[in-house]
Parts: C-alpha cells; structure tokens; sequence
C-alpha cells in the first residue's frame, strides 16, 4: 500500500506570536480529493502555507509523498524539493511572464531543459483551451483564461499533490461551474492527489471525496461529503451543510 | 438650491462646493507653471534671441567630447549603482541577512549627504598621498565617489518594490524554485520599474553633479555652465545656449521614465502582511561581509570629517564661520518643502484617482529632477533676474521656487504611494455623505495618510537641505545656504573649519531625519 500523499499529525502553527493552528491532523490519500472547509480567519491558507514549507509550523509533523517534510519547529525539507502545487485565490500568475512564460519558468525550476518545455507546454495548454494564447500576457487574458492557465502552471510538471487556495472565490456562477467541471476532468484524468481550501459547500460536494470542517484551527469533523450533509457536527459543519439541503 | 421659474439652481455655494477640485487643479497648474514652466520659457525665450557668436559654441567639437564624456561618468555611475543597488536592495529588502535594518540604514546615510561631502571625506582620509589619493583626484574618483552617495537610491527603489510584490506571486515561485532561482526570474522581474525608475534618478543626478567633479578636478560639461555663470568667465548669453542640451537630456530622461516605469501601480500590496525572509543559504556569510563592508565604506569619509573638525579652535569660532548659512538653509528648506508637500497632496490624489491632469503635473514634476541642475539655473536667473521681479531674484523667494520646483516630484511620489495604500471606498463613503474635493482632503484624505505626508516633507527638506548644484548657480549675495558656504569656504579657508561646517550639515540632516522618525513613530503609537 502506497503512503498518503500528505500526511499531517498534530500540526501548530503560530502566526505572529499567535496560535492560529492546533493539533491538526489528517492525510490525503492518493488520488484523494479533500476539500478544508472553514469561516474566514479558520486557519485555512496558513494549513496551506505550512504544508507548502511558506510558514514553519510550531510543533507537530508534516509528510509529503512519505517524506518527511517538517518535524516539530523545524523545516526538513524546503517548499521547492516537496514537488507540491498550488493555485491561489488570487492565481498569482507573473505578469511579467506570458502564458507559456508562466508554464516554462516552472519547469526550468524543476530542472527540464528548456528544448524539453515546448512540448508539455504545449499540450497543457491545448488541455485546457488556451494553445492561440500561449504568447499572451495574464493582464490581457479574461479570468476564466486565468484560471486556466494558473492550472494548467500548477499541473504541468505533474506535483505529487495540488493545493487549491479557494480557486473560484472570484468567478461568476457560469465560469465557476464551467471551470469547476475541468478541474473535476483533470482530477480525475490525473488521478492527482489534491487539498482544496474552501468555504463554499458547492464547491466541496462537486469536487471532494472527504471533507475536513475547520474552527478555530483545530479540525472538528473529517470524513466523507455525504456523511458531513446527513451528519454535521458543530455550528459551522451545520451552517456548511444546511446550504447544500 | 434655489427656486427660480420652477426649476432649482445650485446656490453659489453649492456650485463652489462642487467645483473646488476643478478650481483647485486650476491653481496648482498655474503653481507648476511658475514654478518649472516659467524657467524654461524664459530659458527658451532666451535662446531665440542668442546672439550668433554664442549659438557658434555649440559647433565647437571640445564641448561636446566634454558633454560625451560627462554622459559616459554619469552612465558608469549609474550602471554601479545598479550593480550595487539591486542586489543589496534584495540582501536588505528581503533576504534573511543578521541585522539587515540597520545595514541598510548605514548604506543609505550617502544619500542623505551632499556628495561634495563624501568627497571631501575621503580626501582627508587619503591625504598622505600615493596611489590611492591619485585615484581619488580623477575621473575614476569621481564615479565612485558618487556612485556611493547615488547607490541607495536603487537600493531602496529595489527593497520597497520587492516588498511590495503581491505575497502570492513570492510564494508560487518558491514552491517550485529555490530562493535565489524565484528572486532572480520572478521578483527582480517584476521589480524591473523600481529599478528603471533608480536608474535614471541616478543618471539624472549624476550628470547634474557639479561639486564633486569640480573638487575631484574630472571636468564636465555642467561646470561650463557654472563658470559663465560665475565671475571669471561671466558670459549669461553663453551660458544658456550651453544649458540647451542638458534641457534635452532631461526631456529625454522624462520620455524614458514614461516608457519604462509607465503606469505602474502605486499600491505595495506585499506590504499589507509580514513575510518570512528568504533564505540565503551558503551565500549569507558572504552577503553579510559584502553589506558590512559597503556600510563601512558609506560612512568612512564621514568619520574622517568628524577627525578633521576635532581641529577646530573652538565652537565659537565655527558659529562665526557658519554666519547666517545655516538659517538660509533651514528657512529655505521648510518653506520649499511645505510647497511640496501642498502640491504633492493635489497632484498625489489625482495620481491615485488616476486622472490625465495629474499624470501630466507629475511629468513636468519630474521634469524638475531629472534636468540637470544647470538647466534651472540659467531658466531661474532668465525668469526671475528682472526689475519687476528683483524681490523674488534678490531675496530667499528664488531659492525656495527653485528647492520646490527640483524637490517636488519626491513628495508627490511619496504622498502617492501613501494615498495608493488605502481603499477607495474610504474617500468615496465621504463623498457620498455629500463632502466636497477640499473637505474630504482635509477631513479624509491627509489625516488617514498623515504618516507618508511626514515622510513626503521630510524628504524635501533633506533634499533640499543637501543641495548645492541647484543653489550654487544663483544664492542671492549674503543668503548662501550652508551647502554653498562650505564649497566657497573649501577653496580657501581652513580645512577644519570647512570639515567642522561639514559636520553641522551632517548633524542638521541628521536631526531631521530623526524628527521625521520620531512624528511618524508618536503617531504610529497613537
């Protein structure tokens, strides 16, 4: 049996003195997607931040693809060697770079010659729609294109996990459920283990298959959808999953 | 309102309410006009009339090997300054160096002291002689001379703008590259403006200097200004034909700002959340060696002064020598700086409003700093050095136009990127309360940006305070500001008395620098 992909066991984290996590634990299988549902200032993107090796945690331990990646206070493993990938809620796509710029620069990081990016390039952004705009710069794009490419970025060099920071916050009802339909696509085409941080229970039904309710930084309830809508524990899993009856 | 036939019609009061914004930008067009338009019409208006014999200067091939040869020091000190700044703006903006903040406090004391100074310094520390001194006294002198005193400023351009980045676009590069692989294809990228935006500040500066290539002994084109100007080749007609290519530079320089800085936000979102430095690794030992080493050299020439006026006979004596300069200076200052400061409230919030009006203030605003100095000395005397206007030219009015129309575009830039920091919506709830322009501005907008209006004036009256290119070209006869008084003292009086004057001017800075952080520090705690 393969190690989960991520692993977390009793992880704190403090944000500027204060603790924001505490005694957090879970794993995200693989090919597993967990959806991190919690109120704003939950501790959500700080989970993200610490898996990623952005914030060193306080105590507990954090595996990546059976590596150990931080033990206690201290970072065994820095964010570019844990192969994980991210979307942010604001895409963060460099402005400075074009579409394929954007692509090519991960992949030189990652060590692939530069003769050696056209042809993933290219096919990514064929999958996702956007191969005539592979020379256009992200602010003459529309936020669906960015979108687009800001996947297509965190999945070309094929991470053993993608880290979703509420990617759909800012889009329309149409363009998020069309663009939540390709993710679901690539997800399942991938098999790509994946933690998507969300406060939309939409979003967590029609992409998860566990989901994990966070308050107060401490994980109250974790287990599969459709037990969270026909068993909530706690005032947020019951506000959470009283939109989706 | 007022009923008449029916029909409601705005009082007066109400037409002037809505109308303030309008009227206000009226006069603050009308101030930059005076202040940076007037100068160079008059300096245009001049080189029509030019008599042939002094256009003829500008067809003798000496004069221009001398202007090439001060573009080539100005282009070699800007290229070390960017050199220099940009890594050390990452070392200190954003790396994880020990004491980073005070390294870069100590790299960034040049900035703050009349280059003429440096020199000066270092001509004391070097006085034995030999090699070191020959090098000083030279051209290659010259560049590094100022190339230390000019390097902060990409330093610092280069540490806000890393700062500033959205923290996403940081973090997405680090998931993926090491630190040094993510600051040198994504930040130092992105932060290619500030850098632009350094580098002709620099150049501009540089190709302006006039103290320290005339006390270094390398010649510029600048100084043959200066000396037509002056008593020994006085010729006023041949010295605004010989300005005419410095206003071309700085035109230029403006052009090149446009193209290359264009219309960058002013927002520093990466500022809004604290963020761990990034790791240097094996390379920390060395970055830390290299920043001590550059602050060393930053404030060695300021150590040597302080030896020097340890010389000097007594405090009485260097108060005689100061004479009224020093009141000049801070007299001058605070008045051109609350000029500034007034103008960069207008023209900063019409910045972040992003109207056309307040883009084009701001390039003739930059216009000021960018032409060299000579260029507003021979505009300031061609406007001003008449019967009508001879209480403006004869008295302090002329130095503060001229500290107000080089120095302003600092403030305004400083005011904006403070004004840029805050929502919209804050302003805009005011207005829809039914607020007029000048209540919101008074009531809103400069009370929630108190804090970079302090640092906006702070910077000008520095400036000012440190000038000597602009100011030495036209001081009214026995109102010569501190600056001037040491560099006429230099030639002639006793080198501890001038390296004692030297230290005042140091101190002076100093003391408002030190205001300026305890008024931003009183406020922040309140």
């Amino acid at each position: 049996m393969s190690s989960p992909a991520i692993e977390v066991d009793g992880l704190g984290v403090d944000v500027a003195g204060r603790p924001v996590l505490r005694d957090v634990t879970f794993a995200v299988s693989q090919g597993e997607v967990l959806a991190v549902a919690g109120a704003s200032g939950s501790g959500k993107s700080t989970l993200l931040r610490a898996i990623l090796g952005l914030v060193v945690p306080r105590s507990g331990i954090i595996r990546v693809g059976g590596r150990d990646a931080s033990i206690g206070n201290r970072s065994t493993l820095p964010p570019e060697e844990r192969n994980l990938a991210i979307v942010f809620q604001d895409l963060a796509l460099w402005p400075h770079l074009t579409v394929a710029g954007n692509l090519e620069f991960v992949l030189s990081a990652k060590g692939v010659s530069r003769a050696a990016t056209r042809e993933p390039i290219r096919e990514w952004l064929g999958r996702v729609g956007l191969a005539d705009r592979s020379g256009a710069y992200p602010g003459e794009l529309s936020g669906g294109e960015q979108q687009r490419v800001a996947l297509a970025r965190a999945l070309v060099y094929e991470p053993a996990a993608l880290l979703l920071d509420e990617p759909f916050s800012s889009l329309d009802v149409a363009l998020k459920e069309r663009l939540m339909r390709l993710v679901r696509e690539l997800l399942a085409e991938r098999r790509v283990p994946t933690l998507l941080v969300t406060h939309d229970p939409e979003e967590a039904r029609a992409l998860a298959d566990r989901v994990a309710i966070l308050e107060g930084g401490i994980v109250t309830q974790i287990g599969p959808t459709d037990r969270l809508v026909t068993e909530p524990e706690g005032s947020f899993a019951e506000a959470f999953v009283k939109r989706l009856r | 309102m007022t009923r008449d036939a029916g029909f409601l019609v705005p009082s007066a009061s109400a037409w002037l309410r809505r109308q303030q914004q309008r009227l206000l930008a009226g006069g603050l067009a009308l101030v930059v006009a005076i202040l940076v338009g007037a100068p160079i019409a008059a300096l245009l208006a001049e080189l029509v009339v030019s008599e042939e014999g002094s256009l003829g200067l500008l067809g003798r091939s000496a004069l221009w090997l001398l202007f090439a040869r001060t573009v080539a020091s100005a282009l070699a000190v800007t290229a070390i300054a960017i050199l220099v700044g940009v890594p050390l703006g990452f070392v200190f903006g954003r790396s994880d160096v020990p004491g980073r903040r005070v390294l870069w406090m100590i790299h960034t004391v040049p900035l703050f002291v009349p280059p003429f100074l440096l020199a000066l310094g270092w001509s004391y520390l070097l006085a034995p002689g030999g090699r070191p001194a020959e090098l000083l006294f030279s051209t290659f002198g010259v560049v590094m001379v100022l190339s230390v005193a000019l390097a902060p400023v990409v330093t610092a351009l280069t540490a806000v703008a890393l700062a500033g980045i959205e923290q996403s676009l940081e973090e997405s590069a680090r998931v993926v590259a090491p630190p040094l692989r993510a600051v040198r294809g994504i930040l130092l990228p992105a932060a290619r403006p500030a850098v632009a935006l350094g580098g002709l500040i620099v150049f501009a500066l540089a190709a302006s200097e006039l103290g320290v290539p005339l006390f270094l002994g390398g010649r510029t084109y600048v100084e043959s200004v200066f000396s037509r100007l002056g008593g020994i080749d006085y010729a006023p007609g041949e010295a605004v034909v010989l300005a005419a290519p410095l206003l071309a530079v700085g035109l230029l320089l403006v052009i090149l700002e446009r193209r290359l800085v264009g219309r960058r936000r002013f927002e520093l979102v990466g500022l809004r959340r604290i963020r761990e430095p990034l790791p240097l690794g094996r390379w920390r030992p060395a970055a830390t060696a290299l920043a001590i080493a550059l602050g060393l050299v930053s404030i060695a020439p300021l150590a040597s002064l302080a030896w020097r006026a340890k010389e000097s006979p007594s405090l009485s004596s260097v108060a005689g020598w100061l004479g009224g300069s020093l009141w000049t200076s801070l007299t001058m200052a605070t008045a051109a700086a609350a000029a500034a400061l007034v103008i960069a409230v207008l023209v900063g919030h019409a910045l972040v409003q992003r109207r056309p009006f307040g883009r084009l203030l701001d390039a003739v605003l930059f216009l000021g700093l960018l032409t060299p100095a000579a260029v507003w000395g021979v505009g300031l005397i061609a406007a001003w050095n008449r019967p009508e206007t001879s209480w403006v030219y004869r008295g302090w009015p002329i130095l503060v136009l001229a500290g107000a129309a080089r120095y302003s575009i600092l403030a305004v830039r400083t005011a904006t990127v403070a004004f840029a920091q805050s929502s919209p919506g804050l302003e805009e709830a005011g207005q829809v309360a039914g607020a007029g322009y000048g209540r919101r501005l008074l009531s809103l907008v400069i009370p929630l940006h108190w804090r970079g209006l302090v640092l906006a004036f702070v910077l000008t009256l520095v400036f000012c305070l440190r000038d000597l290119d602009l100011f030495v070209l036209f001081y009214p006869p026995g109102r010569e500001p501190l600056m001037v008084r040491i560099f006429t003292l230099e030639a002639n009086g006793p080198p501890e008395i001038v390296a004692a004057l030297a230290i005042v001017q140091v101190l002076v800075v100093a003391a408002v620098l030190a205001s300026g952080g305890l008024a931003l520090a009183w406020r922040a705690r309140r």
